[in-house]
């Protein structure tokens, strides 16, 4: 095995799991996430004598997935309306335990997949990986106030739908 | 509040994250050197292209057949010997020490402009001459049509009014409206698709799996077509170019509504767009699910044979000027925010013409004369500018933020 060959091993070894934890969220979807990892990975290997700073394989990997990600995003363009405004459908029925059921759902998570790719790719950054709005941008290719501007516009968006939810929780409560 | 939504956000994902060890792992390394060393291969082949001739422009005597009998669907071979396409990747990596830079745009082989657009180096021009759509009304000169709908939703002009993709229900609907705003046809539908003279609309019923043909004029349905589920491309010498979503149908298919002849366009992955006047078609020629990722484009002349005219594995080919002179290609890979360069080239033989570069980019329609109209967004802003294929540019509408925190775009031009 060469030497590069071993350092590549070495590294997706150490951060395979992470990696799809990190896909996951931005696909939703287990094998969709292992293939994009892949392909990321598959990149990395070609570009590897080429990255100088060793230190910085992971936001290498991580940029190269978000492209990647966008690239079959922007290959369905005609379905990019896969963002929604629906809210998802609420499961709770009045007198249910809401603890047990949120056990079982994820509102949160339901709503974080309605966010459109762009958002999506911003809020995982930041709440998950938690990077800087300067490490978020460099992810993204764009600039700390376009980060700011795309988290702020997730997170109120989140707000008024998990207010939706509540308030037809409510309405269904007292029927 | 806001601090309770960052807490309960940040445990969602982490419990999501969580989930995803419970799932089975396999190894990724393995695959993803063999993925690697296919990749330099590709590139080595690519490059020895390259040097040769200019990617971005090789003509290539292939054919596609589009043929097929009456009422039934065919998988028809191509009418020529087709070589098998060999795809290099569709980009370069992003370079850790230039994160930004273009990806390996092929040079070109004559002068060609390039444009950066910022918003405070751009006169203020006229505004549009074809329809736009702003806080739910939709502008045309000198009429105005209210549009019911809150975002998302998108137009197209149609004979007597416009023909509106209605996201803002679960599942969307297609809507007919008049020039006054008068509703004719509200039905779950999604992907509009508008014939050149505007007299005709089809779009996909995906519940039911039905293509739809109707009168533009008044909403009457004429024609159905059970395809399964599909997405509409647009209108082709009276056929609907369609592509199924389903895995076992990967190629486009046409439908003849007055025939009920499907036919399969055999050899290809995918059609982005359609130029009906002028007979050209943007293609995709393979599939990136099964060529890991890599995606090559092409344009076809229908006039002759469906011959491809040329071909380009380092740029998406993905939008047709509806006069057959120009296409718009971007980069397959881009950052997470959207396009940040179109290149205009000329549609016949894909020779650069014009280079535009801004924040993001977005949808794009022509005004006529060469002249275009391109969504432009720097951070929360947005603006319709105008620019000529020398390159001259203005804005067509002023920057302005977004009126709703969901993603709509303060101002949309027709989709297409």
């Amino acid at each position: 095995m060469t030497e590069t060959a071993e350092e590549f091993s070495a590294y997706v070894a150490t951060r395979q799991r992470a990696l799809i934890r990190t896909a996951y969220l931005l696909t939703g979807d287990h094998h969709s996430a292992e293939d994009l990892v892949q392909i990321a990975l598959a990149r990395t290997y070609v570009a590897w004598n080429r990255i100088r700073d060793k230190q910085g394989l992971d936001a290498y990997v991580r940029r190269t997935m978000i492209n990647e990600h966008t690239g079959w995003w922007r290959r369905a363009w005609r379905r990019l309306e896969h963002s929604t405004d629906v809210v998802p459908d609420h499961s709770t029925r009045p007198g249910t335990d809401h603890a047990a059921s949120s056990a079982d759902r994820d509102e949160m998570w339901d709503l974080v997949c309605t966010l459109p790719p762009r958002q999506r790719a911003a809020v995982v950054l930041r709440y998950f990986e938690d990077l800087s709005e300067a490490e978020t941008a460099e992810a993204l290719g764009c600039s700390v106030g376009t980060v700011k501007s795309q988290t702020s516009r997730a997170l109120a968006t989140l707000r008024a739908r998990l207010h939706q939810l509540a308030a037809a929780t409510t309405e269904e409560g007292s029927r | 509040m806001t601090d309770q939504l960052e807490q309960q956000l940040t445990h969602s994902l982490h419990r999501q994250a969580d989930r995803v060890d419970e799932l089975s792992q396999r190894n990724l390394a393995p695959a993803a050197f063999q993925l690697g060393r296919r990749m330099r291969q590709r590139r080595r082949v690519g490059t020895a292209v390259a040097a040769g001739v200019a990617a971005v422009a090789v003509l290539v005597p292939a054919t596609y057949a589009l043929t097929g009998g009456p009422g039934e669907r065919t998988r028809v071979e191509p009418a020529a010997t087709m070589t098998a396409p060999t795809p290099s990747t569709p980009s370069a990596s992003p370079s850790p020490s230039s994160p930004s830079s273009p990806s390996n745009r092929t040079p070109s082989p004559r002068a060609s402009s390039s444009v950066t657009l910022e918003f405070s180096r751009l006169a203020l021009g006229k505004t549009p001459t074809i329809p736009w759509l702003a806080e739910q009304q939709i502008f045309n000169g000198s009429t105005t049509t209210p549009v019911k709908a809150t975002h998302p939703v998108s137009f197209q002009p149609v004979a007597g009014g416009y023909v509106l993709h209605d996201l803002s229900t679960d599942p969307s609907r297609v809507r007919l409206i008049g020039i006054d705003g008068t509703e004719k046809l509200s039905v779950p539908g999604s992907y509009p698709v508008v014939s050149r003279d505007g007299r005709y609309v089809a779009w996909a019923d995906l519940d039911k799996g039905f293509l739809v043909l109707a009168d533009a004029l008044n909403g009457e349905a004429l024609e159905r077509a059970d395809v399964g589920r599909a997405t509409p491309i647009g209108f082709l010498r009276g056929l609907v170019v369609f592509t199924p979503n389903t895995a076992d149908s990967p190629n486009p298919q046409a439908w003849n509504p007055e025939t009920g002849e499907i036919t399969t366009w055999k050899g290809l992955y995918n059609v982005s767009d359609v130029a009906d006047g002028p007979g050209l078609a943007a293609v995709r020629t393979e599939d990136p699910a099964v060529t890991r990722g890599v995606a090559c484009s092409a344009v076809v002349d229908l006039n002759a044979s469906n011959r491809r005219l040329w071909r380009t594995c380092t740029s998406h080919v993905q939008w047709l000027s509806s006069d057959g002179r120009y296409a718009v290609t971007y980069a397959p890979e881009m950052d997470g925010l959207g396009a940040r360069e179109y290149t205009f080239v000329e549609a016949r033989t894909g020779q650069p013409v014009l280079t535009l570069k801004a924040a993001v980019l977005q949808n794009i329609s022509w005004e006529g004369d060469g002249r275009f109209l391109v969504e432009v967004w720097d951070n929360d802003r947005a603006s319709l500018v105008r620019c000529s294929m020398t390159g001259a540019c203005e804005l067509a509408l002023g920057p302005r933020k977004s009126p709703a925190p969901e993603d709509g775009a303060p101002y949309q031009l027709p989709s297409r």
